[in-house]
């Protein structure tokens, strides 16, 4: 009788246990909702109307998709230093076939699609090649790519390439088609990894490496296809970009690192891999857009901006410590109950 | 200055430079003739590579031998650039400051070795500095608020009161202050106007065109837009065109912007009556102008063939050459007159005059976005 009062309390409090690491694993969600609650009492325009909501998330489109790069990358225990440098450069590289003004070798604006994301996988691929095949550690390989494409893609052009046609600019320059995609992609990127075994892989190798090759998991293509997944998400940033202001600049995706491995880690991706949801990333997103648009129209002097983005930026970042020292407590108790 | 894209010599020149001045610095004692040094940055994109190409190309045309040396944007390497051309033992040096604060110990270095140190579009703030020529941020963010004033008025004549939206660089970018600073003092002291919000474009178009878009769609349409820098002044063209609201001159709906810079698309849009009118820089006067001291300096007298501080020089004082280059008779018009001598840390700042683009002028040769767009 009495084992099974103890059997019974043990699973009352695995369930709570459990229960706790649900809540902490989504916990970009209830951090979204009282910054939101914050901005409407604080910043009300920054929802005043649909048309204000949907500019925020279409801010933060080509951002998702950056973040959608960057987190499989995390997921998996590696870095991907370059996925603004592919965003720009593939970005760059077709305008430059495409632009009349330029190379203009090409007409096709579906064609031109083809050719940003097919750019963009094949640096993917050859980073994850050097990484896996040859063995230069993610960040040295990914910092390379990064300073090479940021650099070629200034000397393919050092001024803004325009005269794009519009049915290459149209993915970027609707709201409705690039908030859409972004949506979609969160949710496929989302079942991909929670429901076939190329996500369990990529948790697994994220864990653990060798423990995922003892198991039979071919760790080397597994890493190519993750960082050919990121190349392509980044092509597709870069789609979004240069749609939205109807033109490449030299500097194109270039400020967008930083805020993407931001939004990853604050919607609870882990740095150190194997741990993380997709759908968090998401919540990271529309996290930084709801706070930079709201500070943008706050009539806050410029020069205090950055300060309180970086402020609210630490928040989270203390917030994600706490979360993991919490999972951490729990599943120690867990181990030693 | 355009401080927004690199060019494209940048990677080759800059991987290079520390080598080539290496190898000048070997051969240097066996050069005959005067040999001055160029110690530059080439980040700028088309701006700076008209800023740079025009120095090359008067350097050609006067038959001076210049040896360039890029500092790949770093502070060190500018340093160390500087130190090897004073050790080669050139004549005099023209910079073009990456550090302005850094690279004041080789400046004093140079002058006390007797090398004049020639600024060029940034200084340095070491009064060993011979003479610096740039034009004034701060006047031309003045120029800016006067212009936008007297657009604002004619596009809104029965209209007395202005909201204004500011579009400001980067916090860190003591540049932006510079070009912020004057045109809020300007716009400040006339009735009728009223800088609503000042939101940052960061220098991008990506950045503004979001900024302004969600100001706009939050607070309203503004009267007018400043932005003190071409890709943010493109980014709010963006933003206007995204919200229906990019109504040319003429029609009453249309919103009064004025910018800093003119590239070739800036012109566009001037042209087209959308952007009201843009302060742009005498970019390619500002090389030809420190050389053509520079040579004075090193051949004649020193400091006494300087201008002093007070001067007003004009187009008959200084004569540029014109010369056929890009297609044009480059310096053929001398948009950098009249040219104020001040003294800013010490030394002397030839202050050229910013150059107005609008609708009267946009197609003339002498802008550098038409040259070299």
């Amino acid at each position: 009788m009495s084992t099974s009062i103890s059997t019974m309390l043990n699973r009352t409090e695995m369930d709570q246990h459990k229960a706790m690491l649900a809540v902490l694993d989504h916990m970009i969600w209830p951090i979204l909702l009282v910054v939101c609650l914050g901005v409407f009492l604080l910043v009300p325009q920054t929802f005043g109307s649909l048309g204000m909501i949907e500019l925020v998330i279409y801010g933060s489109a080509a951002l998702g998709f950056l973040v959608l790069a960057e987190g499989i990358c995390l997921l998996s225990g590696h870095f991907d230093l370059s996925i603004g440098a592919i965003a720009g450069f593939s970005a760059m590289f077709t305008a430059m076939l495409l632009s009349p003004d330029q190379w203009g070798v090409i007409q096709s604006p579906v064609l031109a699609v083809v050719i940003i994301l097919t750019v963009a996988t094949l640096i993917g691929v050859v980073n994850g090649v050097m990484i896996s095949k040859v063995g230069v550690d993610p960040f040295l390989q990914t910092l390379s790519f990064l300073i090479i494409f940021e650099g070629a893609q200034v000397w393919l052009s050092s001024v803004p390439v325009s005269n794009l046609p519009d049915g290459f600019t149209a993915t970027g320059g609707s709201s409705g088609v690039s908030i859409t995609l972004m949506i979609a992609a969160f949710a496929v990127m989302g079942l991909l990894l929670k429901y076939t075994s190329f996500g369990q892989a990529v948790y697994a190798v994220g864990s653990n490496k060798d423990s995922a090759r003892a198991v039979g998991i071919k760790t080397d293509q597994l890493i190519i296809t993750v960082y050919a997944l990121s190349g392509f998400l980044s092509g597709i940033a870069g789609l979004i970009l240069l749609g939205r202001v109807g033109s490449v600049s030299p500097q194109l995706a270039n400020d967008l690192l930083f805020p993407a491995f931001a939004a990853a880690v604050i919607g609870g991706i882990s740095l150190f891999g194997g741990r993380g949801k997709i759908a968090g990333a998401l919540g990271g997103v529309l996290l930084l857009g709801v706070i930079q648009s709201a500070l943008n129209i706050s009539g806050m002097s410029v020069n205090q901006i950055q300060t309180i983005n970086g402020i609210v930026l630490l928040i989270a970042i203390l917030l994600y410590n706490t979360r993991t020292n919490i999972r951490d407590r729990i599943l120690t108790n867990e181990v030693s109950g | 200055m355009d401080s927004n894209a690199i060019d494209r010599r940048k990677f080759v020149k800059g991987a290079t430079a520390a080598g080539l001045a290496g190898i000048a610095g070997c051969l240097g004692d066996d050069d005959e003739g005067t040999t001055y040094g160029f110690s530059t940055y080439y980040q700028g994109g088309a701006w700076n590579t008209a800023f740079l190409e025009a120095i090359e190309f008067y350097a050609e045309d006067m038959g001076m031998d210049l040896d360039e040396w890029g500092n790949d944007e770093d502070q060190d390497e500018e340093l160390q650039n500087l130190q090897q051309g004073i050790e080669m033992g050139v004549e005099a040096i023209l910079l073009n400051t990456w550090g302005s604060e850094s690279v004041n110990p080789a400046i004093e270095q140079a002058d006390e070795a007797g090398i004049p140190v020639f600024t060029v579009n940034v200084d340095a703030t070491t009064e060993a500095v011979a003479m610096y020529v740039a034009f004034s941020n701060e006047a031309a963010g003045e120029m800016a608020g006067e212009e936008l004033i007297e657009r604002a008025r004619e596009n809104h004549p029965d209209q007395d009161n202005f909201e204004v939206l500011e579009v400001f660089g980067a916090p860190e970018q003591e540049i932006s202050d510079q070009r912020s600073e004057l045109f809020v003092e300007t716009l400040e002291a006339e009735d009728g106007f009223e800088i609503v919000d000042t939101v940052e474009g960061e220098f991008l178009r990506d950045s503004t065109l979001q900024a302004v878009e969600e100001w706009i769609n939050a607070n309203g349409a503004p009267d007018a837009i400043y932005t003190s820098q071409v890709e943010m002044g493109l980014g709010a063209v963006a933003a206007l065109e995204n919200l229906d609201l990019d109504y040319p001159k003429g029609e009453d709906d249309h919103i009064t912007l004025v910018t800093l810079d003119a590239d070739a698309e800036v012109i566009e849009y001037v042209d087209e009556g959308i952007i009201d009118a843009a302060v742009d820089q005498p970019n390619y006067f500002y090389g030809p102008i420190a050389l053509e001291y520079m040579q004075r300096y090193v051949e004649g007298d020193g400091m006494d063939e300087l201008p002093e501080i007070g001067d007003t020089i004009t187009e008959d004082d200084l004569e540029i050459p014109s010369s056929e280059h890009m297609g044009v008779e480059l310096w053929a018009e001398p948009i950098w007159a009249p040219a104020e001598i001040i003294e800013k840390d010490g030394h002397i700042h030839f202050q050229t005059s910013p150059v107005l683009v609008d609708d009267t002028n946009a197609n003339e040769d002498f802008h550098w976005g038409n040259i070299w767009g």
